[in-house]
């Protein structure tokens, strides 16, 4: 029935012709192969199709003869034939161009050839989907030159471009059909976790670097852009049905399936609409590595303070010689006992990240779109509205198990070939999802709280040591008496407490992630060339106001949302200089103020210089800057991440913030009060370094404490030089690129520790309350003072080789100039390997009907640095492969693929599971 | 293949070993902890072949008012032995006793005094007997029975003083009951007739420790309460007398055959908590107690104004004298009464106890809570106090009566500051001997034991993860005696003369990582411990 029902649709969809000129006809290339997908376009109306599987067409256009139709393809040159009778039958031979032909508008946001784009821009179209290795056109972007594909999970991967990205990606924009897809609770969006299906996919386009000129704050790192089929020009139902499985070592050989359907219908020249759905589910990659955070080949045997990386609720440890220092004070130890004490950090024996998730994946989405031509011109009214629910994992701070999260979008929007207009909101609903991490801490609070169990711990010691244990000894006795009444996974008591901690939202005694926060977004273009002849000019301009509303779990919206909004204009003036026969000048300028509720408003400028040189050799400049305003992270967080207060630095969030906290037994012979207050302008006004504090407790030199009172956040900059070449040389097609990218007040946390008493710095008092441990650790948002600098390069290459094998290979290098030294404090996350090396080799018509490819991708190692952990990703070498077979007598694609063919399991982000290998069958229906 | 491909070949091996991880992790934030690779031990100028052990209890392995097998395994020149056998060191023989109860017996019957009875064991507050807790027990250690046979390369020999070392009837067990004999000795002794000294050298030891010499010297008086009943060596005199010359003997035989070694210097034996664990001003009491006694001793000071003035002193030279006996008392802590030496400004020979002087550990803790420190308040003197209040005069026996209630704590049990003046003295000019002699013999490298104790006994010193204070019990440093190290001081010591060997004769046991970790070594032992 699966397959039967597209048929009888298309049955009926091939009814719906009326009156007038009939066409009909076929699209082939030069060498006679049939072009299925081919877009038949009445030439100077929106009237169109498709070509079918064989490459055939029909087509009624409103219009009497004579008027030209005109057949393009994404690769091929466009050929246009005039249409002089009715009935007449049009042949239509495109010549095969190459990817220089290909047409992207992203980077001006006005349609050109790649070979003539200002930037860097890549684009991933419907014959790279068809013939990619991976499992889905999402995972093959990560084939794109320079392109990191950060795998967080099974159903989430971030795409990223250049460095500086963690999976909190938020300098990386993405928009799918001009919406921007981010989540509002975190400001960046998680993957294609609720973005498109695939067979809904018309084109990707990538502009590595910052775009902030025309897209704004956010496209700082770079963007991605997809756009779907629109029902006008793509009618019908095609479907895509994968089934596989997912081997990896730590999670075994598990089920898989994807499934796309798209149904989309052209009512009438004036009314259309489509429909998608997609389903996939699976089971995601485990994280199960027991490496130390903190010590090189600790184990939880040789470790007492072990820090498991994907061990959860051993993050909590404790000092047991200062724990002995307060029992003494409360009594509760001999006087002068903490002498038998030694000064060892203890953690907490914690519990495995596979008692903690079912690692299910799932994601399923939907979307439906109403296109109203009005004139039957292009002029069009659309809505849009997505859904998507999903279950993930995220590793931000902590690992999040995202289940059930449910976002949805609704965009409205008006537009003609020469503007558009749109306004659209994007809400989310956290579902069921809960922190991983803090869950294993709770449900060791559950059984015994840290206080109890550290003082069984140290007080066990004692008592082992004075009946005459050696350290290791006492150590042994402390462990066995503090974990006594252990809730072991898998018991009553372990489940109960789980599923307390998972449902409850305040995070000082649950881990349930609770959000419903939202964004509205209007934003227009106005592309004046038709109006004005001396050179095209663009306006635009877009406002998002935002509304948090995480009922105080993430942000300090405990009393109700937090709203605040964001405007920005920016114009684009381009114009073509032809100089000789030979050589022609492309300058294009453009610039955008940007302006946020709370921070100076911003000019982010960018000028760029195209030179083509007989037609086939185009060299490009380009000087850009861009900035970044701080996420709603960064401004309004007011959370616990069980190691630390989050606190945002929006001036209204240091008041609206506050924590009573119980200060020591020392202390309070100091005179202090047991329970002090400290609001969110502690960190930023009173504390120390986090560093310094260390170094004070390493050494007991108080003059080596440092103020830290970090500034409030303000947004970061980038000033961006790019220069590249594209051309044909010989029988090579070469895309190399270069830049230089220059970053200042990088947004960065400062870990910092605020003493409960006293002044920072006073030499005294505060100096009192940090060595009785009377402080809060802090994370502040601030802006570093490190100059960042980044460089780097990348060139790709394709060509023909045997004929009709498609081979292409790209190298990328990108590299950080940054005086870690200077600034030991700061970490740069640039997360991304100073070498990387992707090849493809394929054919698509190996023999009749038959296809292959071949994908290759090295990357060598690099450092991993992130909120999670710190850790060094290996080098690995990573080989797709599939082949395809098309039956054009039932309109089928049927592909076999595999993933990671070599088998070594690898990982691109410290902490996460490591990648497995994916083997697929998939059949894909109609999908042109 | 055309040529023309070949680069991307190229590339491709040229890329699968790009960089090392190192140079990844190099200037990140977090480098990982690299291990260091240690360079690898070298003994310098020292020849370790050979090490003989020289001293009392520490280089014995005393702690917890015993030597028994456990503590011995755990003695400062074992502990040293064990690092030096990293690097030509030989075997080192101790003269271990028969069990872990600790004590020497002789025919079975148990040798009297603390030094030779059976261990202290922590009782759950304090220190307690290991009868206490496992019901009574005799110590094994026979001198009857199982001597151990020598030679011994530890020649600790707890109790000894500097010119024991050089007595040859020390050992003899003829001696033992003229109190001229060690026990200790008597178990080791090659003969009747030989020296600890002689022992020592007959083994031609390539290097040496000669610690706490000089410790023993001021120890006895101290513990006695300097009552006189344990002197204080005198600092000057001949070999086997003064402790100058005897000490510059000890050092010219132990070097005279070419051998280096190590000497330690005299702590100050009143920092140990032997001394300062039992307050000075525990006599706590309520306001009306306070009263009391205050009015009790007003009384004291009134009786004796007019005895002395029926002595016909004159009155007011009387009231000057008498009004030292008017000790005032208020509520809360209050300094013990102890008695000193009768003299013409304190004819009486008792006064309250000022801010430094000591209490020794061994005081009768019970004692004191009824009375003794300050005044034995029968019903008879409470009538002559009642008698007083009246206005009465008491009769001379009557005053008699209430002076002869006074309590003070006897010279046995304290340090007054005149003792403690006499026995700082001695140490330091101990001190200034043994520093006079390791710096005029290069053989010979001095351990500041002084210095290390003190560090210990004010800030706590610091081993690896561990600061060890001297506090009795909990500090980690002292044993159940208050007096002797526990195990893991012994290792902190052995440690600190490590660093001293590095320093002196070029060897790098710290620099190498073989220097021993403070957390392997107890603090105490268990009471079950056979």
């Amino acid at each position: 029935m699966k397959t039967i029902l597209p048929f009888l649709l298309l049955l009926f969809c091939g009814l719906t012709y009326s009156q007038t000129t009939s066409i009909s006809g076929t699209v082939v290339d030069d060498s006679g192969q049939p072009l299925p997908g081919a877009n038949i376009i009445v030439t100077g109306t929106s009237t169109g199709t498709v070509t079918d599987f064989d490459g055939a067409f029909n087509l009624s256009a409103g219009q009497n003869p004579p008027f030209s139709v005109q057949a393009s393809m994404i690769g091929f040159e466009t050929v246009t034939i005039e249409v002089t009778t009715n009935n007449q039958v049009l042949n239509f031979v495109l010549n095969e161009g190459t990817a220089l032909d290909e047409v992207v508008i992203s980077a001006s946001r006005t349609p050109e050839r790649i070979f003539e784009s200002p930037v860097t821009v890549e684009r991933f179209g419907l014959k790279e989907i068809k013939n990619t290795a991976s499992a889905d056109f999402y995972d093959g972007l990560e084939n794109l030159k320079g392109v990191d594909v950060n795998t967080n999970s099974l159903t989430f991967k971030s795409v990223n471009t250049r460095g500086f990205a963690t999976f909190a990606n938020n300098r990386f924009m993405q928009l799918v059909d001009g919406m921007d897809n981010s989540t509002p609770a975190l400001n960046f969006p998680i993957g294609n976790l609720v973005g498109m299906t695939e067979t809904d996919v018309l084109s990707v386009e990538l502009l590595p670097g910052a775009s902030s000129a025309l897209y704004g704050a956010n496209a700082f790192n770079g963007i991605l852009f997809m756009r779907s089929k629109n029902p006008f020009d793509h009618a019908g139902i095609s479907t895509s049905f994968k089934k596989g499985i997912t081997s990896q070592e730590a999670a075994g050989d598990n089920e898989y399936t994807d499934l796309s359907i798209r149904a989309a219908h052209k009512f009438s020249n004036k009314f259309a609409a489509k429909v998608n759905f997609g389903y996939l589910k699976g089971t995601d990659w485990a994280a199960n590595s027991l490496e130390d955070k903190d010590s090189q080949g600790g184990t939880r045997a040789s470790n007492l303070s072990y820090n498991g990386v994907n061990v959860y609720g051993d993050d909590f440890k404790r000092n047991i010689h200062s724990v002995a220092i307060t029992m003494e004070g409360l009594g509760l130890l001999p006087a002068g006992a903490s002498a038998l004490v030694p000064s060892e950090e203890v953690s907490r024996i914690g519990y495995n990240e596979s008692d903690l998730t079912d690692y299910n994946a799932e994601s399923v989405k939907a979307d439906w779109g109403l296109y109203f031509r009005p004139w039957e011109d292009d002029f069009e009214i659309q809505y849009v509205g997505k859904v998507g629910t999903g279950t993930t994992i995220y590793q931000g701070l902590n690992r999040y198990n995202i289940d059930g999260f449910f976002q949805q979008q609704h965009k409205l929007e008006v537009k003609n070939d020469h503007f558009f207009l749109r306004g659209y909101v994007v809400s989310d609903k956290a579902g069921d999802s809960y922190d991983m991490t803090v869950t294993g801490i709770q449900i060791l609070n559950e059984w015994k709280d840290h206080v109890t169990y550290f003082g069984e711990y140290t007080g066990a010691y004692v008592q082992a040591t004075l009946g005459g244990a050696t350290n290791d000894q006492a150590h042994l006795a402390a462990r066995a008496q503090a974990e006594s009444g252990r809730f072991e996974p898998g018991t009553p008591q372990y489940k109960a407490a789980f599923n307390r901690s998972i449902n409850d939202p305040n995070l000082i005694t649950g881990s349930k992630f609770q959000d419903a926060s939202k964004y509205y977004h209007a934003d227009g273009n106005y592309n004046l060339s038709h109006l004005i002849d001396f050179a095209e000019i663009q306006v635009g301009g877009s406002y998002r106001s935002y509304s948090l509303n995480s009922g105080g779990t993430i942000y300090t919206d405990a009393a109700g949302p937090i709203d605040y909004s964001e405007f920005g204009v920016y114009t684009q003036i381009q114009k073509s200089f032809e100089l000789n026969e030979s050589l022609e000048l492309k300058l294009t300028g453009s610039a955008r103020y940007d302006k946020s509720e709370f921070f100076d408003g911003f000019v982010s400028p960018r000028i760029s210089a195209g030179l083509t040189i007989n037609r086939n050799h185009n060299i490009r400049t380009s000087v850009q800057t861009g900035f970044r305003n701080p996420t709603t992270q960064d401004l309004f967080i007011g959370l616990d991440s069980g190691q630390g207060f989050l606190v945002g630095s929006a001036p209204s969030n240091l008041e609206r913030w506050s924590r009573p906290l119980d200060v020591s037994g020392q202390g309070q012979l100091l005179g202090q009060p047991a329970t002090i207050t400290q609001t969110g302008a502690a960190p930023y006004t009173n504390s120390y370094t986090a560093s310094s504090l260390e170094a004070f407790g390493a050494t007991g030199d108080p003059t080596l404490l440092q103020v830290a009172n970090p500034d409030l956040i303000k947004p970061e900059k980038v000033t961006s030089a790019e220069a590249g070449y594209r051309g044909k040389l010989d029988k090579f097609i070469v895309d190399f690129s270069m830049y230089y990218n220059s970053y200042e007040d990088f947004i960065s946390q400062q870990r910092v520790a605020s003493p409960y008493y006293g002044v920072a710095g006073d030499g005294g008092l505060s100096v009192a309350a940090i060595a009785n441990g009377d402080f809060q650790g802090y994370s502040a948002y601030t802006n570093s003072e490190a100059k960042v600098n980044s460089y780097g390069a990348s060139i790709g290459l394709s060509t023909k080789v045997f004929g009709n094998f498609d081979i292409s290979g790209s190298y990328t290098y990108a590299k950080l100039d940054f005086d870690q030294e200077k600034y030991p404090n700061f970490a740069t996350n640039f997360n991304t390997p100073e070498h990387k090396f992707k090849a493809s080799f394929g054919n698509t018509e190996l023999f009749k009907n038959f296809g292959f490819n071949i994908a290759y991708r090295f990357s060598d190692d690099y450092f991993w640095e992130a909120t999670f952990g710190n850790g060094l990703v290996p080098e690995f070498h990573v080989v797709d492969a599939q082949i395809n077979l098309k039956v054009p007598s039932f309109k089928s694609t049927f592909k076999a693929g595999a993933t990671n063919l070599l088998g070594d399991e690898y990982y691109t982000a410290f902490g996460t599971g490591n990648i497995g290998s994916m083997y697929y069958l998939s059949w894909t229906i109609n999908n042109l | 293949m055309n040529t023309k491909y070949i680069w991307l070949l190229i590339i491709l091996i040229g890329f699968s070993a790009c960089n090392e991880p190192e140079d990844v992790l190099k200037g990140t934030s977090e480098e990982p902890e690299v291990v260091v690779e240690l360079p690898a031990l070298t003994a310098g100028s020292a020849d370790f072949s050979n090490y003989v052990a020289i001293g009392a209890s520490f280089t014995a392995g005393f702690t917890d008012s015993a030597l028994f097998k456990a503590s011995q395994e755990n003695s400062f020149p074992n502990i040293l032995a064990q690092q030096f056998s990293n690097i030509g060191g030989g075997a080192f023989t101790q003269p271990l006793m028969n069990d872990n109860i600790g004590g020497i017996a002789v025919g079975g019957v148990q040798l009297p005094g603390s030094s030779v009875g059976p261990r202290l064991v922590f009782g759950g507050a304090g220190p307690v007997p290991l009868s206490s807790v496992i019901g009574p027990v005799t110590s094994t250690t026979d001198l009857l029975v199982n001597n151990p046979t020598g030679p011994f390369n530890n020649m600790g020999v707890p109790g000894a003083k500097s010119f024991h070392l050089l007595f040859d009837g020390y050992g003899n067990l003829g001696n033992l009951n003229l109190g001229l004999a060690n026990p200790y000795f008597i178990r080791m002794a090659s003969s009747p007739t030989a020296t600890i000294l002689g022992d020592a050298m007959a083994q031609n030891p390539t290097f040496f420790t000669l610690s706490e010499i000089g410790g023993n010297d001021v120890l006895g008086y101290a513990t006695s309460g300097g009552d006189g009943s344990n002197t204080i060596t005198p600092s000057a005199g001949p070999p086997g007398v003064g402790f100058d010359q005897t000490f510059g003997f000890l050092v010219s035989t132990l070097t005279s055959g070419g051998a280096k070694g190590i000497v330690t210097n005299v702590p100050y034996v009143t920092d140990l908590p032997h001394f300062t664990t039992v307050p000075n001003n525990a006599l706590e009491i309520d306001a009306a107690t306070a009263g009391q006694l205050t009015g009790f001793f007003q009384a004291v000071a009134g009786i004796f104004t007019q005895v002395l003035i029926a002595q016909m002193v004159p009155p007011a030279q009387a009231q000057a004298i008498a009004s030292q006996y008017a000790i005032p008392f208020s509520e809360g802590k209050n300094r013990w009464i102890i008695d000193v030496p009768v003299t013409q400004t304190n004819p009486l020979g008792f006064r309250q106890m000022t801010e430094d002087e000591l209490l020794v550990l061994t005081i009768d803790q019970d004692a004191l809570a009824q009375g003794y420190g300050s005044v034995a308040l029968s019903n008879e003197v409470l009538q002559v106090l009642g008698l007083l209040q009246a206005g009465g005069t008491p009769t001379p026996q009557q005053g008699a009566l209430v002076i002869g209630a006074v309590n003070g704590i006897d010279d046995g049990d304290a340090l007054d500051s005149d003792e403690l003046a006499e026995i700082k003295n001695a140490t330091d000019a101990y001190n200034a001997t043994i520093a006079a002699i390791a710096n005029a013999n290069e053989n010979v490298a001095l351990v500041d034991l002084n210095s290390i104790l003190g560090e210990a006994s004010t800030t706590g010193i610091s081993s690896g993860d561990f600061t060890l204070t001297t506090n009795l019990v909990t500090g980690g440093a002292v044993g159940l005696d208050g007096i002797h190290l526990t195990a893991r001081g012994y290792a902190v010591m052995a440690n600190e003369i490590l660093k001293v060997i590095d320093a002196a004769f070029g060897s790098n046991f710290e620099a190498s990582g073989n220097l021993v970790n403070a957390g392997d070594y107890p603090t105490n032992y268990h009471p079950t411990l056979q």
